[in-house]
């Protein structure tokens, strides 16, 4: 038996100001919650019900091998398949459905029932899954709904997940689009609407997609790129897919509004917006009045025409939404990203204060 | 209060409720399991397993060991069987729009949420088998010995992957304080 007493050997505590203080609740929050101690206690309830994970795939299993058991006994003993006929009474609708030609498509429900692994969305109250292989992280999996259908993107392969400086895809990101009546979203089914190049400038700079948003008629996809072993990465670029231009066989290339890089984005509370009604983006930007406040510059991108103009109006923010008023009609928008440092310092005050 | 006596472990433990086990060591499993995989929905999922095997099990504690260490040795290899299937990528969903959003600077406002100071920031950021031996050092107090034991590795083992871990953390320190 060995003991803490036995042959303690502490290691470097107080030898340092940092070990003292990593020393503290290393975590802001609770991790081990009531909630979770009662998840526990309901799960040991039942004995099986915590190895569930590993023994839920026995059960269909023997079922299937058993059914096929009791088939083939009474093909054996009705003389063969021709014979099977018999054992089925004349129109019931297995009858039916043995002498139905084979080429004759099957009419099924749909079933909602998304392997292990699949990511999953809802959009207008309709649940979706993406298939995908355990070993991809389905946090980066892609679906959005636009007036087309939906579209999706699978979280691509890559390698040294854990490591963040090195990770890298090894296959490259693709959009499809698919109907809104498939549960399912897979390549099979959808359109593909354009495949990202995997190298952005070189063997060792990788095309990213970060973020993927359906607006209408259009998808927004957010890119950059990024060499392997560097933390910095490129500037983020957003580009607007027309999903009304996606048909089979072709391919949409997604077209370049402008990239995140004008500093003018940081100023203060300056933040991005987008009118799903009229297909405009908006960037608003913080600016000084000379009085010790700021007012806002807008410009406005159109998705149709990739057009800019700016636009003078009193801005009103709230939490989620901007409001303003041009050409007599009043306008309610959607907060995009808040890019202003001043958002992140507001941030970082409730965080302070929340401690 | 833990009871973390060994002979008193011994006599007592065979006697532990379910909810006994969690109140006394719930926070040591859980953070032990998100210092391993970075991940809060593993750490919970990692956790119930790791508290339903130990509670089928009470009966079999021998005393070998206290009965955290014991836990925590539960709770390593379910850990380290769940990751041949998954994945600790960081990423983190922003916004309530449709779809999600990730870029670096978001990811790392969220783990800048999850520790409570830069120096917990470096220490996640450290290769798994330095950061392991660090976590057990200073948030669990085990000994060399102890580590040995749960990590099967020798102690001389333990140590220099210490000391690395403690050189890493204080070098990225000194370099943060001179920027």
């Amino acid at each position: 038996m060995k003991g803490r007493s036995e042959d303690k050997e502490h290691v470097m505590v107080g030898h340092t100001d940092w070990y003292r203080q990593a020393g503290r609740r290393p975590l802001r929050e609770e991790g081990f919650t009531p909630e979770l101690m009662q998840r526990i206690e309901a799960a040991s309830v039942s004995p099986h019900k915590g190895n569930a994970r590993f023994s839920r795939g026995k059960r269909p299993v023997f079922l299937l091998l058993a059914s096929a058991f009791v088939i083939c006994i009474l093909i054996w003993q009705a003389g063969g398949i021709n014979g099977l006929q018999t054992l089925i009474p004349k129109g019931h609708p297995l009858q039916k459905a043995a002498a139905r030609p084979s080429s004759e498509p099957t009419v099924e429900p749909q079933v909602y029932s998304p392997p292990v692994g699949s990511a999953e969305f809802e959009f207008s109250g309709k649940k979706y899954y993406m298939p995908l292989p355990l070993d991809r992280d389905k946090r980066i999996a892609y679906a959005v709904e636009t007036s087309q259908g939906i579209l999706w993107s699978p979280a691509p392969h890559g390698v040294n997940y854990n490591k963040y400086l090195f990770f890298h895809p090894t296959e490259p990101r693709v959009l499809y689009l698919s109907s809104k009546e498939n549960s399912e979203l897979s390549a099979t089914s959808a359109t593909k609407v354009y495949s990202y190049p995997l190298f952005a400038s070189d063997e060792n700079t990788y095309n990213y997609v970060s973020g993927v948003f359906g607006v209408g008629d259009y998808a927004i996809v957010m890119s950059y790129s990024k060499t392997v072993g560097t933390k910095a990465s490129s500037k983020q670029i957003l580009s607007v897919v027309d999903v009304r231009k996606v048909v089979p066989g072709g391919t949409v290339v997604p077209r370049e509004l402008f990239t995140l890089d004008d500093p003018a984005l940081n100023v203060y509370r300056s933040l991005t917006a987008i009118d799903k009604q009229h297909g405009e983006f908006i960037m608003l930007f913080s600016v000084a009045d000379g009085e010790g406040g700021y007012g806002y510059k807008a410009v406005v991108y159109d998705f149709d025409s990739g057009q800019k103009h700016e636009l003078n109006a009193q801005f009103q923010i709230q939490e989620s939404t901007v409001t303003y008023e041009t050409d007599g009609e009043k306008r309610n928008i959607e907060i995009f990203i808040k890019t202003g440092e001043q958002w992140y310092l507001d941030w970082m005050n409730e965080e302070q204060n929340s401690r | 209060m833990q009871r973390d006596n060994l002979q008193f472990a011994t006599a007592y433990a065979p006697e532990m409720t379910l909810r006994d086990l969690m109140e006394d060591y719930g926070t040591d499993v859980w953070n032990y399991a998100f210092f391993l995989t970075r991940s809060r929905e593993q750490a919970n999922d990692i956790s119930q397993e790791v508290f339903l095997k130990a509670f089928r099990n009470i009966s079999k504690y021998r005393g070998q060991s206290s009965v955290k260490t014991w836990l925590l040795t539960i709770t390593r290899n379910t850990a380290f069987s769940w990751s041949k299937n998954s994945f600790w990528r960081r990423f983190t969903a922003l916004g309530n729009h449709q779809g999600t959003i990730n870029h670096f600077s978001a990811e790392k406002e969220a783990l800048g949420k999850q520790y409570a100071n830069r120096i917990w920031e470096i220490i996640m950021e450290l290769p798994d088998r330095n950061r392991e031996v660090l976590v057990l050092d200073i948030q669990y107090g085990l000994s060399i010995s102890e580590m040995s034991d749960l990590l099967k590795v020798v102690p001389g083992t333990v140590k220099s992957r210490l000391a690395r871990a403690r050189d890493k953390v204080r070098m990225a320190l000194e370099k943060e304080e001179k920027e």
